[in-house]
């Protein structure tokens, strides 16, 4: 597919999707937004992604027909049962992304010649389809929506934006845009939000790529010491052009569309701590496993130690958190490395925080607060620390190795 | 342990009450002083992080005796519709 016929589809599928959320309504409204969802994202994000597109879809789609089953027979039981609808999304990610028996792509299923890869490479997105399911579950659940029909879950599950980086937009958000009383999202800040995006992700990005461990570090020539930081500051400028420029495209594609989307970054490169940053990183991650791990698990952690020990119940529950993330990013000792520093960076502000709390008293720690020169500091010192940690997110156990190897030369 | 005429009165409660009932332990949880009304939200209270969140919701679990599901604390916009929540739990008890 060439770029101008590629640029026609997605201004066809956009301009289709908000013909029919403008000017239809009901079930046939349902109906075609879910078939316009599905063939977009057959078109755009499996067909034009993997050469066993046929594969993928057949398993997205029974996938997702399972999912919303488990989420029509439970989600509004009452005690245990929602959480089997809850579950369902996460043990299909679980079994797809780390369990060795479901983890293969068997040739003769998906049509290849030789040996395939993993399902998770052929299901482009499924860890956001998990995280986006299992939240409906729960707002379904807790009341503040009505369990969707098929058509409605369809249009959800495959809405094409969204579907293979994220933002995790809530469901609640997204029927926004099916409502009479919707405001509307105007097309010149949605465009403008593409073409941001856009620069970040294709100029900006392609130009601290150059810089990083793959393009710079791992070229099999010896290398001096000061290469491994300037390429640790360029992977991390180049992972938040990569990362947060396609969400850009993606909120804008969907602002255009009439589709309000989360927001998922808010200036992380100044964030003056590690919890301050996870609060400005994939901000719909983190607000996802702060509804669905944080706070219930050191609720009751803080119920079995006792009120005077929250502070430990939520230091272990930090601690969780970001191992589960750390390994939700991949299978490997170097993403449960990475999950271990990101814990350690917030678990260190956490304790921190309370002892300036209890040092300074209030005033003092308002004025630490409000230094100048301590906010370079931290913000400097945040920086770093994030991008050093990026190291184990960026590289394989093996491309450590070479690494370690071609500074020593 | 809450007696069960304190039950019976809590079930008949309205949203000020609540936000009354709060105001105290809002007082217990936060060192600088919060004035509550239905609009205030976390965003509004510096001293209202992660920590002073849960310390809060284990709090208000107590002294109302309920216990609220995963997510539904989050996905409330203001103290108002925290005390609308709260109700609804005693209620369904």
């Amino acid at each position: 597919m060439n770029v101008l016929e590629f640029v026609l589809e997605i201004f066809i599928y956009i301009v289709a999707s908000r013909m029919l959320l403008r000017w239809l309504d009901g079930t046939l409204r349902e109906f075609l937004y879910a078939t316009l969802n599905v063939a977009a994202t057959y078109r755009f994000c499996l067909y034009a992604q993997s050469d066993h597109f046929n594969a993928a879809f057949a398993a997205y789609l029974a996938l997702i027909l399972v999912q919303y089953l488990a989420l029509f027979l439970f989600s509004e039981q009452t005690d245990w049962k929602p959480w089997l609808a809850f579950l369902t999304p996460i043990l299909f990610l679980v079994a797809v992304r780390y369990i060795p028996l479901c983890m293969e792509a068997k040739p003769e299923i998906v049509g290849a010649e030789g040996p395939g890869l993993t399902w998770s490479a052929y299901l482009v997105g499924i860890s956001y389809m998990a995280f986006r399911s299992s939240h409906l579950v729960l707002e379904v659940r807790n009341g503040i929506i009505k369990k969707p029909g098929l058509w409605e879950y369809l249009g959800f599950c495959f809405f094409t934006p969204t579907m293979t980086l994220g933002p995790i937009n809530p469901y609640s958000n997204y029927r926004k845009a099916f409502k009479a009383e919707r405001t509307e999202i105007p097309a010149s800040d949605a465009l403008m939000r593409i073409l941001v995006g856009l620069v970040k992700y294709q100029f900006l990005g392609n130009i601290c790529n150059r810089l990083t461990y793959e393009g710079f570090l791992l070229n099999e020539h010896p290398h001096h010491w000061i290469d491994l930081p300037v390429a640790a500051v360029f992977y991390y400028l180049y992972l938040y052009c990569n990362f947060s420029g396609f969400c850009d495209m993606a909120i804008g594609a969907a602002g255009l569309m009439g589709v309000p989307v989360a927001e998922n970054f808010d200036n992380p490169l100044a964030a003056r701590n590690m919890k301050e940053f996870w609060n400005c990183w994939h901000i719909t991650l983190s607000g996802y496993m702060r509804d669905v791990v944080f706070a219930p698990l050191s609720k009751y952690l803080t119920r079995i130690l006792g009120p005077n020990n929250v502070n430990h119940a939520v230091g272990i529950t930090i601690t969780a958190v970001f191992l589960l993330i750390g390994t939700w990013h991949g299978v490997g000792w170097n993403y449960f490395a990475f999950g271990v520093l990101q814990a350690l960076g917030v678990v260190t502000v956490h304790y921190y925080t309370i002892g300036l709390k209890k040092w300074l008293g209030r005033e003092g720690f308002r004025a630490y607060n409000e230094s100048w020169l301590i906010r370079v500091a931290a913000v400097t010192g945040t920086f770093c620390y994030f991008a050093a940690s990026l190291f184990f997110f960026a590289n394989t156990v093996p491309e450590i190795k070479a690494i370690y190897c071609s500074l020593r030369q | 342990m809450v007696s069960l005429q304190e039950k019976c009165r809590m079930s008949e409660m309205n949203q000020t009450e609540v936000i009354a009932k709060l105001q105290g332990i809002f007082d217990m949880v936060f060192l600088d002083p919060v004035v509550l009304t239905p609009a205030v939200s976390a965003k509004d209270v510096p001293e209202w992080d992660s920590l002073t969140h849960i310390s809060l919701m284990v709090a208000v679990e107590k002294a109302f005796s309920v216990r609220f599901r995963v997510g539904e604390v989050e996905a409330t916009r203001n103290v108002g519709e925290f005390a609308d929540l709260i109700l609804k739990r005693i209620q369904e008890k």
